[in-house]
């Protein structure tokens, strides 16, 4: 898994790649929680994210609260596998998707 | 532990003193070779300077013996000797030592030779060993003949008219002299000696100088004086054999202390060390090794460096072997504990199959194969009333103690919640905020909750965040349920849940599963996939629940091979008979 982060004023985009399962979620949680401080406007960009765990999904669920408080958060670039999975655990439902 | 193999152990003996020996012979070598040096060294000088001795010594002698001699009538005496020799035809001379030769020189010897021969010898006694003699040299021919000879020692002398024959270069170092060898630049480098060393068979190995008294056209007459150099070369002789008996004696006394000296400082706190690390392997670790630390090296080197080394290697080594026994003895208790833990969980989900012997409308089976010791996914199945057959699969986010301790609160509360006889919707959003309130980690839990109503085969059903169900058509495919599916359990409070119906008909089944199904991967990181779980599910027989499950899982152990599994496995599996079916059994 990889990360990049683009952030422009109050906006963060954060790009993912790869697997979010068990063993790359906390890194991600991690990056999150160091970077959210004053954001108004997350983008999650997952064009490039082949798979998501539910350790993934938790992390995703813990953002999406934080940014309940002080914005609002979008996931971008869904894929049809990641999409289903978000179907499935009825994220889709919670989630902001573009 | 390694053992070692016989060979070598003996390469080891062979080995254990060669140090020892090594020194030894260096030391013989180095010695020998020191002294060998400064013999050769000495002894050339010696024989250099004793030679020029010789040289400088008879060449003055025969000067002293010639300023003597001036006072006697030698000239007459010669010319006398030197007409009868050439007198005699050249053939008759022979090799001049015959006694008719001599015959012809009988006259000479009157007392005017011997007041000569006295007079030699006079200067001679008072100046050691040597032998004073007049004779005439014939340079032309390489000829010394003998005028007057002061030998007292009737074997080796030479009767008047005696002539010897001699290298043309040592005649000519009679004669003219010669430059003294290696002393050049300390003596007069222009001062030359007329001496001469001769080895002559009659008189062995001597030195003879000479000095002229006066000249004729054929011949130089001088008055010479020789010494043997017999008593010399003994002398050296007894010498070198002391000098190389002590050399011998000297090197094996220094090779021996040298040895003693290595053995003490090196081979044998190496040979204590490698004997303490022999033991320290051979024995079992107990952490309190002190085999280094009682060697007490003290060598003020290298060696006592190593020693150092080693021991610091022992006291680190003993550190660790306690740390890898506290480390242990702590892993040993927590997997103990890990699987009581397991065996306590095992316990909660039920486990005792056929679940419901006395009911013939359906049958249920289910496991849960966990990835580690214990698990986050759970089911359950209990009837809520004689109608109704309440079944549940749930899947904790995470995996481990956390996630068990999650499922264990999540399927106590579901069940609790389940057997009030509310609808599943009514159960997920109760359990939803119950688990919401507390849940400070975050964790959250896919459920899936059907109640069957065993008279007619309808469900009603709710999902919260799980994976489609499955119903395996008696006349047909096994087919997933695109439910409407809800939030998982514990993500966000004033969630709703909904109920959906399934109708199922006698000779269908009701497969659920947890994530870990289709999400079970190969050695090529490939997803099994809900596609291959459907062929599977084809593929069995639908008249037994725990058969079904089997061949699922057959299916799945063959695709995934050697990978490690990653997540827990849940399967539940209901087949239904119908009221109708079971009653005609």
């Amino acid at each position: 898994m990889n990360i990049t982060k683009k952030a422009e004023d109050k906006k963060l985009t954060i790009g993912v790649d790869g697997r979010l399962d068990t063993m790359t979620a906390p890194e991600l949680d991690e990056e999150l929680k160091a970077s959210l401080g004053g954001v108004e406007e997350l983008v999650m960009d997952f064009s490039d994210l082949e798979y998501i765990s539910s350790a993934g999904l938790r992390v995703l669920l813990s953002a999406q609260k934080t940014m309940n408080t002080q914005g609002e958060m979008t996931v971008t670039g869904v894929n049809d596998v990641i999409m289903e999975i978000f179907e499935v655990t009825g994220f889709s439902d919670i989630l902001t998707i573009k | 532990m390694i053992k070692k193999t016989a060979d070598q152990k003996n390469k080891q003996k062979r080995f254990r003193h060669s140090l020892n020996l090594k020194t030894f012979l260096i030391m013989i070598a180095l010695v020998l070779g020191m002294g060998g040096t400064v013999l050769v060294a000495g002894f050339f000088l010696y024989l250099v300077g004793m030679v020029n001795q010789f040289y400088v010594t008879t060449w003055n002698q025969a000067n002293s013996e010639a300023a003597v001699l001036e006072q006697q009538n030698y000239y007459d005496k010669s010319m006398e000797v030197i007409d009868i020799y050439n007198s005699i035809p050249e053939e008759e001379r022979g090799d001049g030592t015959s006694e008719e030769y001599h015959a012809h020189f009988t006259p000479v010897i009157d007392d005017t030779f011997r007041t000569l021969q006295k007079a030699q010898r006079d200067l001679k006694d008072r100046n050691g060993p040597m032998n004073s003699f007049i004779v005439a040299i014939d340079s032309a021919n390489c000829k010394m003949i003998y005028i007057c000879d002061s030998d007292p020692n009737e074997e080796t002398f030479c009767y008047p008219g005696t002539w010897e024959e001699y290298p043309q270069e040592q005649i000519d170092a009679l004669i003219h002299g010669r430059k003294i060898s290696y002393f050049d630049k300390v003596i007069d480098a222009t001062q030359k000696v007329q001496s001469v060393i001769t080895n002559q068979p009659k008189f062995g190995l001597r030195c003879t100088g000479g000095s002229t008294l006066f000249e004729t056209d054929q011949y130089t007459v001088m008055v010479c004086v020789d010494e043997k150099l017999s008593p010399m070369a003994m002398a050296s002789q007894i010498f070198l054999t002391h000098y190389v008996l002590l050399l011998l004696f000297v090197s094996v006394i220094t090779a021996l202390i040298g040895t003693f000296i290595v053995g003490r400082k090196i081979v044998r706190p190496i040979n204590k060390m490698a004997k303490a690390a022999r033991t320290y392997s051979e024995n079992k670790y107990t952490g309190n090794e002190r085999y280094f630390k009682d060697l007490k090296i003290h060598t003020k080197d290298e060696i006592e460096n190593l020693a150092v080394t080693l021991e610091d290697m022992e006291s680190d080594l003993a550190e660790y072997v306690d740390n890898m026994k506290r480390i242990t003895a702590q892993e040993e208790r927590i997997n103990t504990e890990l699987s009581l833990a397991a065996k306590i969980q095992e316990s909660m989900l039920p486990r005792e199959f056929p679940a419901f012997p006395e009911r013939n409308e359906f049958d249920v089976y289910a496991e849960m194969k966990a990835a580690r010791e214990v698990g986050g996914d759970f089911y359950d199945f209990f009837l809520v009333d004689d109608d109704h057959l309440a079944l549940v699969v749930g899947d904790v986010s995470g995996k481990g103690m956390p996630a068990a301790l999650f499922m264990t609160a999540s399927k106590i509360m579901l069940k609790m919640k389940a057997q009030e006889g509310v609808s599943p919707a009514e159960v997920l959003e109760d359990i939803n905020e119950r688990i919401c309130a507390n849940n400070i980690e975050e964790v959250f839990v896919t459920v899936w909750v059907g109640v069957l109503e065993i008279s007619t085969g309808r469900v009603i059903a709710a999902n919260a965040g799980h994976e489609y169900p499955v119903i395996m058509h008696h006349n047909g495919n096994a087919e997933l349920i695109h439910d409407k599916h809800g939030f998982v359990i514990g993500g966000l409070t004033g969630m709703k849940y909904n109920n959906y119906e399934l109708q199922i008909e006698p000779g269908d089944a009701l497969f659920i599963y947890s994530d870990g199904v289709p999400e079970a991967m190969n050695e090529a990181d490939e997803l099994f996939n809900t596609d291959r779980m459907l062929q599977a599910l084809n593929d069995a027989k639908k008249d037994n629940p725990r058969r079904i499950i089997e061949q699922v899982e057959n299916a799945l152990d063959n695709y995934v091979g050697g990978a490690e599994q990653f997540d827990d496995i849940t399967m539940l599996c209901l087949t239904y008979r119908g009221v109708v079916n079971a009653q005609e059994t």
